[in-house]
C-alpha cells in the first residue's frame, strides 16, 4: 500500500515528541512492507537546522504575515495554506496526483483544512487516516489564553475544536494516543479508532560518552543529579517551575537538577532562573539540545528521572523513555496518562503536589541510587517497534470495511 | 574536647599589605590561635580537603614583601614625563602619558612574575602537602575569609561535614554582590550568589559585622528559601595600627592640606560622587578647596574614573589617588588629614568610618547601609546620589573649623574604640555560645 503522511513539521532532527511519534509510525508502516512518503508543510524559520526536502510545502508571504501577527496559531495557518495560497494549493494537488496514495494520514488535524477541499478533485481518491496527537482544544486552551486577546482566543479555540471533530468524523480510521482520547474521538463520530500509545526508544550511547558525561556531571563521587528532558513546549516548563521550583535553594550543595532539550532555551525568562539567577544556576545545569548519543548517556547515568508534567494532552513519550531505563523515576500522576498501569512499576515514585514532589526529590537524592531493572514485558509495552506495527496493521485491515470519505459530507 | 580549626586560606594566598578581609582574618586568627585548642588550616581546592598548617607559616607567609616606600603608585606615575614632556608638542603629551602608563604596568607585571618565580620553585620543592585533615565530631571549622575565592568550597565542606560530623561557623562580611551585581565585573554577582547559597547550607553559625549585613543575610535566605542559621554580630576592630614610625607618602603631588578617603578604588565606593562634589567645590572657591586623597588599591570598574580624573585639567591637582600605601603611610595620612569622607553606595561594615573616629577624626559619610550604625550622631550624612549634599558638608567642614573641632572633641570624648582582642573575644563568645566544643 502507498501511504502519504502529512504533518506540520519536519522529522529531523527530532526535537519534540510529535516528530518522534510520526517517525516511529512511518517506520512501523515500512516494517509492514508499505511504501511511505512524508510531506511536511512547515515554516523553515522555526526549524532552522532542518533541511527543506523537495517533497515539502513552505508558506508564502501571506501566511508568513499571519504567523508573524499571531505566532501561537502557526499550525492553524500552516494547515490552511492551500486555502489561502493558490500556488501552494496547486503544488499540494500535484503531489497528491503524482504520488497517488492509497492512504493519506494527517498528523494532527490542522492540514485537514487544506486537504478536504482537494480530495473531491483527485482522480484517485485516497482513504484518510487521522493520526491524533492530543485532543487539540484541551492542549491549546492554555497557550491561546496566554498569547491572545480573550475573544480571539475563544474564536481560535472554537475553530481548532471544530476542525478536530470534523476530521475525527470524516476519517476512515483514527489513531489515538490514549484510551480516554479514543473514547472522546468516538463520541465525536470516529468509526474505527486504534489506540497507539506513545512508545519510545532508549537512544544508544558509547562508553566514551558515558565516561565524559560522568566526569562532567559527577566531578565528586557523591554528587547527585536529577534529569529532566523535554522540548521547548512552555507547558512542560511550567510543570517544572511548579513542581521543582520556583526557588531551587532546597537542593543541598551536592544535589543538582540537569535540564536537557529545547526547554533550556526557555529558561532565561523562567522564574527558575529569575532574580537570583546565580543561586538558581548553582543548582541547575541546562545542557540544551543534545545528540542522541549524549542523551542516551545521560538517561543511563542520572540518579533520578523527573517528570513534573501537569498540563498537556495525549501521553508523554518521555514517560515511556524513562521506563525503558533502570533509573528511579519521580513523576506526577499526570505524566503517566496512557501508562496508568505502570505507575506501580518498580522504581516509580508518584508525587502530585509541589511540596510532595520536592520532598521526594531531595529524599531520593540523599540516599544511594538504586537501579531498577524493568521487565522485558514492560519493555514490550513501551518500545515502538514492539507494538506499533500490529496496531497499524489493525487500522489498515479495518479499511476494507470502511466507507469512502466523500460519503460523509 | 573538640578543636577549633581556623581556615586561613586567605592569608596563604594574599600577596601584599593585609587590608580589608585578609586583615580581619589575620588579626582574629592571631588572637584565637593563642588558645591551644585552636589550629590553622587551609583549603586545598584541587583535592577538596583541608590541610593543617603551622601557625607561623599560616600567619606570616614568606611571600609577603612590604612595598618599597620610594615607589608610590598612582597618579605620580601617570603624570610622569617632567622635562621630556615639556619638549613635546601639546597634542603628543597625553598619548605619551598613556604610553608611559601602559609600559609601566607591563613592566610592573613582568617584574612581579620574575619575583614570584623563585617562590614558585621553592613552593614546588616543599614536597608533598600535609595529609588531609580528618575532622572529629566535636570540632568546629571557622571560616573568616573570602571563601568564595575557593572553587567548590561549599560542596566540599558539605561533603566533609556529612562524612565527619563537625560544625561550621562562617563569617559573612557582606552580601553586596548579591544585591548589587553591577558594582562588580561580569559574572561575579552570579558566582557570589551561588557561594552565598552554599554558605547558608554549610553553616551552623553565621557571624556578621553589622545589623545591616545580618538583615541582608536573612533576606537572602528567605529569597532562596533556605533555613537561616543563627547569626551573631561582631563589631570589627578599629584600633589604630601599631606602626613604629608614621611616614609621609613620598608623593610629590601630595598637598599640605587634604581630605582623606580610604577604600578600594571601585565603583561601589562612589568615587564619582566625590569627583562631582569636588567639581562643585572648585566652582565655589578653588583656593579654599583642599586636595582629596583617595587611598586604596585599584578595584572593580575604576579605570574610566581614574582616566577622567587624570585627564581633567581642572581637577587633577585636587584629587590624588594613592595605591599600595603602607601601614606607616596610612597612619600618617589619618593623622594629618583635615577630616575624612566616605561616600560609598553600600557597605557591610564601613570600616574607614570607624577608623577615622578611632583617630579622633571627623567624618562625612553617605548615610546608607551600615554607616549610620557606626557613625551615630558623630558623623554627618549625605545621600550617595547627591553631590551637592556631599559638597555642602565638605564645605562646612572646611570653612567652619569651630564646627569641625567641636565634632572632633565629641568623638574623642565619646567614641569607644574596639581592639582586635575585643573583636576576637566576641567571635570566641559567639562560638562558645552556639557551638560549644
Amino acid at each position: 500500500m502507498k501511504i502519504l503522511v502529512l504533518g506540520t513539521f519536519p522529522l529531523t532532527p527530532a526535537r519534540h515528541g510529535g516528530q518522534l511519534r510520526v517517525g516511529a509510525l512511518i517506520e512501523a508502516y515500512r516494517e509492514l512492507g508499505h511504501e511511505v512518503e512524508y510531506l511536511p508543510v512547515f515554516c523553515p524559520r522555526f526549524y532552522l537546522d532542518s533541511p527543506v526536502p523537495e517533497l515539502s510545502l513552505t508558506p508564502g508571504a501571506a501566511t508568513l504575515e499571519r504567523i508573524e501577527r499571531e505566532p501561537c496559531l502557526e499550525d492553524v495557518f500552516i494547515g490552511e495554506l492551500a486555502v489561502h495560497e493558490p500556488e501552494a494549493r496547486a503544488k499540494l494537488a500535484r503531489f497528491l496526483e503524482e504520488i497517488s496514495p492509497d492512504v493519506v494520514q494527517i498528523e494532527q488535524p490542522y492540514l485537514w483544512a487544506s486537504l478536504k477541499s482537494l480530495l473531491p478533485t483527485l482522480k484517485h481518491r485516497p482513504k484518510v487516516f487521522y493520526s491524533s496527537h492530543n485532543i487539540e482544544h484541551l492542549m491549546k486552551g492554555l497557550v491561546y489564553a496566554r498569547e491572545l486577546a480573550p475573544e480571539r482566543a475563544q474564536e481560535a479555540l472554537r475553530s481548532v475544536d471544530q476542525l478536530d471533530r470534523e476530521l475525527a468524523q470524516a476519517a476512515d480510521a483514527v489513531l489515538a494516543v490514549t484510551p480516554s482520547e479514543a473514547q472522546t474521538l468516538k463520541t465525536w463520530g470516529a468509526r474505527q479508532v486504534e489506540v497507539i500509545i506513545n512508545g519510545a526508544t532508549l537512544p544508544p550511547t558509547t562508553d566514551a560518552a558515558l565516561k565524559s558525561w560522568q566526569e562532567c556531571l559527577r566531578p565528586q563521587p557523591d554528587r547527585k543529579w536529577a534529569f529532566f528532558v523535554c522540548s521547548a513546549h512552555r507547558p512542560n516548563l511550567e510543570g517544572a517551575e511548579n513542581f521543582l521550583g520556583p526557588k531551587l535553594g532546597y537542593l543541598a550543595p551536592h544535589q543538582r537538577l540537569v535540564f536537557a532539550g529545547g526547554v533550556c532555551s526557555l529558561l532565561d525568562s523562567s522564574p527558575l532562573t529569575g532574580e537570583l539567577a546565580g543561586a538558581a544556576r548553582a543548582r541547575l545545569t541546562a545542557l540544551g539540545v543534545l545528540s542522541n548519543e549524549a542523551l542516551g548517556a545521560l538517561l543511563r547515568l542520572t540518579d533520578l528521572l523527573v517528570l513534573p508534567i501537569s498540563a498537556g494532552a495525549g501521553s508523554n513519550l518521555k514517560t515511556a523513555q524513562a521506563l525503558l531505563t533502570d533509573r528511579p523515576i519521580l513523576a506526577t500522576s499526570f505524566a503517566f496518562r496512557g501508562f496508568e498501569e505502570l505507575k506501580t512499576a518498580p522504581g516509580v515514585f508518584i508525587a502530585d503536589t509541589p511540596t510532595e514532589f520536592r520532598e521526594k526529590l531531595t529524599q531520593l537524592l540523599a540516599v544511594p541510587t538504586v537501579a531498577y531493572p524493568r521487565s522485558s514485558e514492560l519493555h514490550a509495552k513501551l518500545l515502538w517497534k514492539k507494538f506499533a506495527p500490529e496496531k497499524l496493521k489493525a487500522a489498515l485491515a479495518g479499511l476494507t470495511a470502511a466507507t469512502p470519505v466523500s460519503s460523509h459530507h | 574536647m573538640g578543636t577549633l580549626w581556623i581556615d586561613v586560606t586567605d592569608l596563604k594566598r594574599w600577596k601584599g599589605p593585609r587590608t580589608g578581609i585578609p586583615r580581619v582574618v589575620s588579626h582574629i586568627s592571631t588572637h584565637l590561635l593563642t588558645d591551644a585548642r585552636a589550629k590553622p588550616c587551609v583549603f586545598d581546592e584541587k583535592a577538596g580537603v583541608f590541610r593543617p598548617v603551622e601557625a607561623a607559616d599560616a600567619l606570616f607567609p614568606g611571600a609577603y614583601v612590604a612595598p618599597a616606600p620610594a615607589a608610590p603608585q598612582g597618579s605620580a606615575v601617570i603624570r610622569g614625563g617632567g622635562r621630556l614632556k615639556r619638549l613635546l608638542p601639546a597634542e603628543l603629551r597625553d598619548p605619551l602619558r598613556d604610553l608611559i602608563f601602559a609600559a609601566y604596568r607591563t613592566l610592573r607585571g613582568l617584574w612581579a612574575c620574575l619575583k614570584a618565580f623563585p617562590q614558585k620553585i621553592h613552593a614546588k620543592s616543599e614536597g608533598q602537602p600535609t595529609d588531609a585533615l580528618g575532622f572529629q565530631k566535636g570540632d568546629v571549622l571557622l571560616a573568616l575569609g573570602s571563601t568564595w575565592g575557593s572553587r567548590g568550597y561549599g560542596e566540599a565542606v558539605w561533603r566533609l561535614k556529612r562524612a565527619q560530623g563537625f560544625r561550621v561557623a562562617h563569617f559573612i562580611h557582606d552580601l553586596i554582590p548579591v544585591r548589587f551585581p553591577h558594582f562588580f565585573g561580569p559574572g561575579f554577582g552570579e558566582a557570589f550568589q551561588a557561594w552565598a547559597l552554599d554558605a547558608l547550607w554549610i553553616s551552623d553559625l553565621l557571624i556578621t559585622n553589622s545589623e545591616r549585613s545580618a538583615a541582608d543575610v536573612r533576606a537572602f535566605a528567605a529569597e532562596v528559601d533556605v533555613r537561616c542559621p543563627p547569626i551573631e554580630i561582631v563589631r570589627l576592630a578599629d584600633e589604630p595600627l601599631k606602626v613604629s614610625a608614621p611616614r609621609r607618602p613620598a608623593h610629590p603631588a601630595l598637598a599640605k592640606e587634604f581630605v582623606l578617603c580610604v577604600g578600594t578604588l571601585e565603583v561601589r565606593k562612589n568615587p564619582e560622587l566625590a569627583y562631582q562634589a569636588w567639581k562643585l567645590l572648585l566652582e565655589l572657591s578653588e583656593a579654599e578647596t583642599p586636595q582629596l586623597v583617595w587611598v586604596g588599591s585599584e578595584g572593580w570598574l575604576s579605570h574610566d574614573w581614574l582616566y577622567k580624573v587624570n585627564q581633567d585639567p581642572a581637577i587633577r591637582d585636587k584629587i590624588l589617588w594613592l595605591g599600595g600605601v603602607s601601614d606607616e603611610e596610612l597612619d600618617w595620612l589619618y593623622t594629618h588629614c583635615l577630616f575624612t569622607i566616605y561616600p560609598s553606595q553600600y557597605e557591610g561594615w564601613g570600616l574607614p568610618v570607624a577608623e577615622s573616629f578611632a583617630r579622633g577624626k571627623y567624618v562625612v559619610t553617605a548615610g546608607n547601609s551600615s554607616m549610620p550604625e557606626i557613625g551615630g550622631a558623630l558623623a554627618d550624612y549625605h545621600s550617595p546620589w547627591k553631590a551637592e549634599e556631599l559638597a555642602s558638608l565638605v564645605a562646612r567642614a572646611i570653612v567652619d573649623t569651630d564646627y569641625r573641632h567641636a565634632k572632633e572633641q565629641e568623638i574623642r570624648n565619646t567614641y569607644q574604640t574596639t581592639t582586635w582582642a575585643d573583636c576576637a573575644q566576641q567571635v570566641s563568645a559567639a562560638l562558645d555560645g552556639h557551638l560549644p566544643r
